[in-house]
């Protein structure tokens, strides 16, 4: 405990000596809660994007050509949005498992990990690695085999290449890295989904770990630094009991921001903002970081910090955001799991850089009439629902054609409200067969996408 | 019951849909916070009776104060403030808040938690279409911003839906307008044939999957054909003796089985499941020890339908669990036992032909004296599990091998054939 307190001391000093994302790795936070350095080397060198292709292509070397097939999938935002912060076995990931790779692949496959995140003691490989031990430490005190660091997967999205696009994900249960590179650039680091059960401090294979020490003190601090008049701008009524923009919530950002600007604030507490985001956005390669905190401090006028349940993140329902122009960071204390204290949910995103911006299409998609149309059960047997969100008045037709695009039939056409809608129609007299099916908004059709009908 | 099981039934069905995959995931399985809110919508034909299931804790912070004592009224006004249907003229349904009451869940990721289960019954206006509405709903939502109500149609006579496995969209709070839309429901429209075929398909499930009933029928038919004398089973009658006594035994137990049928699901009797259970369980018994040797000799008949009179009770939970309005429940009762009847009627093909021609032979004795007894041990087994409330080792055996019954029967047919071409009368 006395270690602990003396760890948090000294990072919290180290937090206001703190100028700039490149001196981050300072001296004194390497005296922090991480203890196992050992796999620490490269210092604070510059890792380039032709280093990560080389490295992506030295540990697909490494896999047989069945594994290639696994690991190796075309860059698409359906592919690239499978992360999920529940284990596999509950949620299933693309990519390899790393708990099948020999001892060769796996070293080959954490060096590329390891130059994809950043080297600051306690954040980037060093957090990732806390992070793996912490599922390890899961699965030995009552998670079982569904935990563990075996159960984590690497998958290339597209080819890494210094030109075009891919996407290297390493994700499991309570991390996901997804790194978009674009013509030789990292271009988004996010989603970057970052949790940890158990929270405090743990020793597994020799280490002591206690890898979101880091986040939650940071983001104590900017708290802590705020006035009480400050504070009560910053709260937020309502109660947060996770994270809003988790796994698939993405380009669904607030349009208008909550909390406290931070324009009114001091340099010292715009720092403490800035020390927080630091601690999410050095989980990436120094160089693509200070890139991120660079345009972070230039927007930082404009960010706004929120909170709710109270400023010490210790109890359930605590949450803090930071939502900027750009950033989007969340953090939310829940109840345990496995282990019964209170552990912490968190998520770094980008508002115009998640999935390197290659999704930004879809993000106007939630703006257009009619939007978010799904359909289900497909097949059909006999009824089927559609739901679909309009944002305005509009006279709707549902529209099935044949694979020629002509008009089969239309079950259902109405006037309709601002809203969801759940339609649910016959289509017990459609014979058996392929189709496609769109919505139809004051004579607009939306894009189509298939029904079967058995 | 919904549970996550079923959540992962729907996923599976639901393979193709990509962004409702994401929206279910999003919404239940991703959070590790509890789980979000069940609406499920009963469809009646002139109501709709919504279940609202809320985890406790949740329901406690939304409601800002904990539930102790009976808070029926401050409960009815909460949701008056926060479910509102209204029809397609603007028109806003009557709402009857009825009941609500604790009960213990578990759920994967959580494990135990005590949830509400709320009843609101909704009565439309007169000419307002009640399968076409707008639910305005943000119970708990409007405090717990990342609180979400997935809702189901549970059940919907018209369209022959009673297993509550449709789910037809989630409300939730639109993050970047910070709106909890309305939610409009148009559900098909169905037809009273469609409601009737799918209670007759429930009959015929019921059954089917009611072991203890089916070996009930078998076991009194097994001596169906014999002739007894002195409290002795005596050989066979002749196939126009048995095919007389079978039909009067059947018909007995459909009568018996009926008049309770009736009476149960009308809610004029609804005696306690456990010991209808156990009754059926000796039923069985007792006729197993029939079968071996007569107690109740050419009073088969009344034996039927006596039994039946319990089995029938069994039936009518069944039809008593699916919140039929009393109009659906005069076509649902004769669905059901036409259902029933059907498949009893399937069953006795399958296997009566057997038991007739094995009759003839000294080696039926052996096969009735077999067969009784296992029966009767399965009787015993489900009457000690029905009354201990835990399976044993042989109720486990049963449960396990009577969806192989098929094989039983092709085992009985082909043995028949054997006895029938190798051994002479």
């Amino acid at each position: 405990m006395k270690i602990l307190f003396h760890s948090i001391l000294i990072l919290t000093l180290g937090f206001f000596s703190f100028l700039g994302a490149k001196n981050y790795s300072s001296n004194e936070l390497k005296s922090g809660s991480f203890n196992n350095q050992s796999t620490v080397s490269n210092a604070t060198t510059a890792v380039s994007t032709q280093e990560i292709v080389d490295l992506a292509n030295a540990f697909k070397a490494t896999l047989s050509a069945s594994q290639i097939t696994t690991m190796q999938l075309s860059y698409t935002l359906t592919n690239a949005r499978t992360w999920s912060n529940l284990p596999a076995s509950m949620s299933s990931r693309l990519g390899i498992k790393m708990g099948t790779l020999n001892a060769t692949q796996l070293a080959a496959a954490k060096a590329l990990v390891q130059a994809m995140t950043g080297t600051p003691i306690g954040e980037g490989y060093n957090e990732v690695q806390g992070l793996w031990a912490a599922d390890d430490y899961l699965s030995a005190n009552g998670g079982g085999s569904n935990y563990g660091a075996g159960n984590f997967y690497i998958a290339f999205f597209g080819t890494p290449s210094m030109t075009g696009t891919f996407e290297i994900q390493m994700t499991g249960h309570h991390r996901t890295v997804s790194n978009t590179y674009i013509n030789g650039n990292l271009v988004g680091a996010t989603p970057s989904f970052v949790a940890t059960e158990p929270y405090a401090s743990f020793t597994s294979g020799g280490n002591t770990y206690q890898p979101m020490l880091e986040e939650k003190t940071a983001l104590v601090n900017m708290l802590a630094g705020l006035t009480s008049t400050q504070l009560a701008t910053a709260h937020l009524a309502t109660t947060y009991s996770d994270i809003i923009l988790g796994p698939q919530d993405d380009w669904i950002f607030p349009t208008t921001k909550v909390g406290l600007q931070a324009n009114s604030l001091s340099s010292t507490q715009k720092q403490l903002i800035l020390n927080a985001i630091g601690t999410y956005v050095n989980d990436v390669d120094d160089s693509s970081a200070a890139a991120f905190m660079a345009q972070y401090t230039a927007e930082i006028d404009d960010t706004f910090i929120a909170y709710a349940g109270t400023a010490t993140l210790n109890n359930q329902n605590d949450y803090i955001r930071i939502d900027g122009p750009g950033v989007w960071i969340e953090y939310s204390t829940q109840n345990g799991i496995i282990l019964s204290p209170k552990h912490p949910h968190s998520i770094w995103r980008d508002h115009r850089k998640d999935y390197g911006g290659t999704g930004a299409p879809l993000s106007t998609q939630n703006f257009s009439m009619v939007s978010r149309i799904s359909n289900f059960p497909n097949p059909v047997v006999e009824n089927t629902t559609f739901t679909f969100n309009l944002t305005q008045n509009a006279a709707v037709k549902i529209n099935i054609y044949d694979l020629n695009g002509r008009l089969i039939s239309t079950p259902y056409k109405n006037s309709l409200e601002p809203g969801n809608n759940s339609i649910t129609v016959d289509l017990s007299d459609l014979s058996s067969g392929t189709y496609l099916y769109a919505i139809e908004t004051n004579g607009i059709k939306s894009s189509s996408s298939k029904l079967i009908k058995k | 019951m919904l549970n996550l099981t079923r959540f992962f039934f729907i996923m599976i069905h639901l393979k193709k849909v990509p962004y409702l995959l994401c929206l279910l995931f999003s919404s239940l399985l991703f959070s590790h916070p509890l789980p979000n809110t069940v609406v499920n919508l009963n469809v009646q034909s002139k109501s709709i009776l919504i279940k609202i299931q809320v985890p406790k804790q949740n329901f406690e912070i939304a409601f800002k104060s904990k539930i102790a004592g009976n808070q029926t009224v401050a409960i009815s006004k909460y949701f008056s403030d926060h479910i509102q249907i209204e029809d397609q003229n603007h028109q806003f349904w009557t709402m009857e808040f009825l009941d609500y009451h604790l009960q213990s869940k578990t759920a994967e990721f959580v494990g135990k938690y005590d949830e509400i289960l709320f009843r609101i019954k909704f009565l439309p206006n007169k000419n307002s279409n009640g399968r076409d509405f707008t639910m305005h709903y943000d119970a708990i939502m409007h405090e717990i911003t990342n609180h979400q109500a997935l809702v189901y149609v549970a059940s919907d006579w018209e369209n022959g839906i009673h297993d509550d496995s449709q789910q037809i969209g989630i409300i939730g709070l639109d993050v970047p307008t910070n709106t909890v839309f309305p939610l409009h429901i148009s559900l098909a429209n169905g037809s009273k044939w469609k409601g009737f075929k799918s209670m007759v398909a429930l009959g015929m499930t019921h059954i089917s999957e009611g072991t203890d009933h089916l070996l009930f029928l078998l076991v009194l038919l097994l001596s169906a054909p014999l002739i007894s004398k002195e409290k002795k089973w005596i050989g066979s009658g002749g196939t126009k003796y048995s095919l007389i006594r079978i039909l009067k035994i059947a018909t007995a137990f459909t009568i018996g089985h009926s008049i309770t049928l009736i009476i149960g699901a009308f809610g004029l009797f609804n005696p306690n499941t456990k010991p209808v259970e156990i009754l059926i369980a000796l039923s069985i018994l007792i006729t197993a020890i029939h079968a071996i040797k007569p107690i109740f000799p050419n009073k088969e008949i009344y034996v039927a339908s006596g039994f039946g009179l319990i089995h029938g009770l069994a039936f009518a939970s069944v039809l008593s669990n699916l919140d039929l309005d009393s109009s659906q429940l005069t076509l649902s009762l004769l669905g059901f036992n036409v259902g029933i009847e059907l498949m009893q009627l399937v069953v006795i093909i399958l296997v009566m032909p057997w038991f007739l021609l094995l009759s003839q032979f000294k080696v039926y004795q052996w096969v009735r004296i077999i067969g009784a007894s296992m029966s009767g041990i399965a009787a015993i087994a489900w009457a000690v599990e029905r009354f201990t409330e835990q399976s044993n080792s042989i109720s486990v055996l049963i449960q396990n091998s009577a969806t192989q019954a098929i094989w039983f029967v092709l085992g009985l047919a082909c043995f028949s054939i054997f006895i029938r071409i190798a051994v002479k009368k």
